[in-house]
């Protein structure tokens, strides 16, 4: 279980990386090709707004795991430790079904698109519309295995890259 | 309906669900149990609410800040803001203030600065002597004058949703408050170090060091003119002016500073792909929660209730002011913007106002939200990094805000404080 919790966290922060990079490079090089060149490639701003769209929706569970979703803890803080607990359950209880729900409607959608094309990229509209159902159910998967840390709100911080003092002898 | 959103809405919030969470729960629940509409049409809202690519800004900010701070540039940016003026009386709290107007050139979100270069200040005060509670309230002040200064998050998705606006004229219209709001801000630095005896200067750097950290920190002052002059000069829109932001950071990071590896690229680029995810969730679920007000017709009535109180064009706008004030103590910044722009933009046509200034004036009020108790994100992340009390710091920072309130009753009273600078270049909206 550890192991597949492992792999999957990895490899959905390799897909949020890898589409955030493909989005800015769809728009960079049409940039410089257009002023530059005076070539466009005409389907880059849809497929780069359906890239941003996947990334924010995939990207959900991991924000969750960080606890980067804004929240507003102060009622929960000033509950007794167990009742704290009981209502946490609650609450993952509250998402998980209404991210089951979403992902449930977002099937449809998609099926209900797929007979559908997009503008510019002439793709059935049902591919870019998974991005709602599929990342639903990656939230779930998320929820799911860090469960006690929701519980707990123990969030998994990425090591910080900033610096923690000012260099050298400016610290009076 | 209107009952279910927002009964929903508020109880899952004071809960403590996600926010974001609080806005498709209560939209899901008014559509299905409403049964006017099918259930596929939330899907559908949610999608459509991010398909845009102007949003796309939002992304390649992020990004653009995430990648400057990875490569060292904002530590440059802080030594550079201690040799300004860290041997003035308070310096470490000016340094604080500066370090704040010139990160708020880098990043857009005033989350990013309270977690980043704020709090990093915030730790040097309390070394130096300090009181935790203020410097803590201070880093939290000065972390609202990131969304002020462009480039602005804040600003991109308020001309997404009001085309009353554009980006161009609202990142302009930001100068001149935010540059008040850095002033303001040091003045009371001032007054506090004087009257409470903080002296703690730092050693005063010579003309050689000075313009030795100029030059350091040169390649990250120069990123919002490159933004600005872009989109000025109509050579990009604002999306693809914070793309070449992101290509301009990268070649800075990567051959210039080299404090950035080229394993490190994409690690960087996940990392604001996850608060990318956080932020734009909130605006893909707040579409749903604003389309169903629209649909309840709650912004025209609110509009004509206003209109009934009053028609006096300055009542108007203070009333809006208290307004916009109160829903920013208690909700979350984003979701506020979203929620009260279409509410709020019937009144702009109505009274006639200057969609900039207006815009301007809702804006900065909304920045102040982010650090008004009790819910104001930036204290939420100042308490956690600093790890000092909720209540202390709130306390803390109510002199701070009154200083920003007095900043905002400023940009409300004189519209060409907002309005001189965008119609100098040609914006009038």
């Amino acid at each position: 279980m550890r192991g597949f919790d492992r792999i999957f966290r990895r490899t959905n922060r390799a897909l949020i990386g890898g589409m955030m990079f493909a989005m800015f490079v769809l728009v960079f090089v049409n940039v410089v090709g257009r002023y530059i060149f005076q070539v466009s490639y005409a389907p880059a701003e849809e497929i780069s707004t359906f890239l941003m769209i996947w990334a924010t929706y995939l990207g959900a569970g991991l924000a969750l795991r960080e606890g980067r979703h804004a929240t507003i803890d102060i009622f929960l803080d000033r509950l007794p430790p167990s009742a704290r607990r009981t209502l946490r359950i609650l609450l993952a209880g509250v998402m998980l079904c209404f991210f089951a729900a979403l992902c449930w409607l977002g099937v449809r959608m998609s099926l209900f698109g797929w007979s559908q094309e997009t503008i510019a990229t002439q793709i059935p509209a049902g591919i870019p519309y998974l991005a709602v159902p599929l990342g639903s159910l990656f939230f779930c998967l998320h929820l799911v295995l860090s469960f006690q840390n929701w519980l707990e709100r123990r969030w998994q911080e990425n090591p910080p890259d900033e610096p923690t003092a000012l260099p050298e002898e400016e610290t009076p | 309906m209107s009952l279910i959103l927002f009964g929903v809405f508020l109880a899952s919030l004071f809960l403590g669900l996600p926010v974001s969470l609080g806005m498709g729960l209560s939209g899901m629940a008014a559509v299905l149990l409403d049964g006017r509409f099918p259930g596929m049409v939330v899907p559908q809202y949610l999608f459509n609410g991010i398909s845009s690519f102007p949003l796309m800004a939002v992304p390649f900010f992020v990004l653009a800040a995430e990648i400057m701070t990875a490569s060292g540039l904002t530590r440059s940016l802080m030594k550079f803001a201690d040799h300004l003026v860290g041997h003035i009386r308070g310096g470490l709290g000016h340094v604080n203030v500066l370090i704040s107007m010139l990160f708020a050139g880098v990043s857009g979100s005033a989350l990013a600065d309270a977690a980043g270069p704020s709090a990093i200040v915030m730790n040097l005060m309390r070394k130096a002597g300090y009181d935790a509670p203020y410097a803590g309230a201070l880093s939290a002040a000065t972390a609202t004058i990131g969304p002020i200064i462009p480039p602005s998050i804040l600003m991109v998705i308020y001309a997404i949703s009001d085309n009353r606006v554009t980006v161009g004229g609202l990142f302009l219209a930001g100068i001149v408050p935010g540059i008040l709001l850095g002033l303001a801000l040091a003045a009371a630095n001032h007054v506090v170090s004087l009257r409470r005896g903080y002296v703690f200067r730092s050693r005063r750097p010579g003309l050689r060091e000075l313009a030795g950290s100029f030059w350091e920190a040169l390649p990250a002052l120069l990123l919002p003119f490159i933004i600005l002059f872009g989109i000025l000069g109509g050579i990009f829109t604002p999306t693809e002016a914070a793309a070449v932001a992101v290509a301009y950071a990268l070649a800075v990071g990567l051959f210039i500073t080299r404090g950035l590896a080229w394993k490190d690229v994409l690690p960087v680029f996940a990392r604001a792909g996850v608060t990318t995810s956080a932020v734009l969730l909130i605006v893909s679920m707040a579409s749903i929660f604003s389309w169903l007000l629209t649909i309840l017709q709650i912004p025209q009535s609110l509009a004509a209730g206003i209109a009934k109180l009053t028609t006096h064009p300055a009542l108007v706008l203070i009333l809006v002011a208290v307004l916009v004030f109160l829903c920013g103590m208690v909700i979350d910044t984003l979701p506020a913007l979203i929620i009260l722009v279409p509410v709020l933009g019937p009144l702009v046509d109505r009274f006639g106002f200057d969609p900039l200034h207006f815009a301007m004036a809702v804006v900065l009020n909304l920045a102040i939200g982010l650090v008004t108790p009790p819910v104001g994100p930036v204290l939420f992340v100042i308490s956690t990094v600093g790890r000092i009390r909720f209540e202390d710091l709130a306390r803390a920072v109510l002199p701070l805000i009154l200083v920003e309130l007095a900043v905002l009753a400023a940009v409300i009273a004189l519209p060409p404080l907002s309005t001189a600078v965008p119609r100098f270049f040609g914006f009038t909206r």
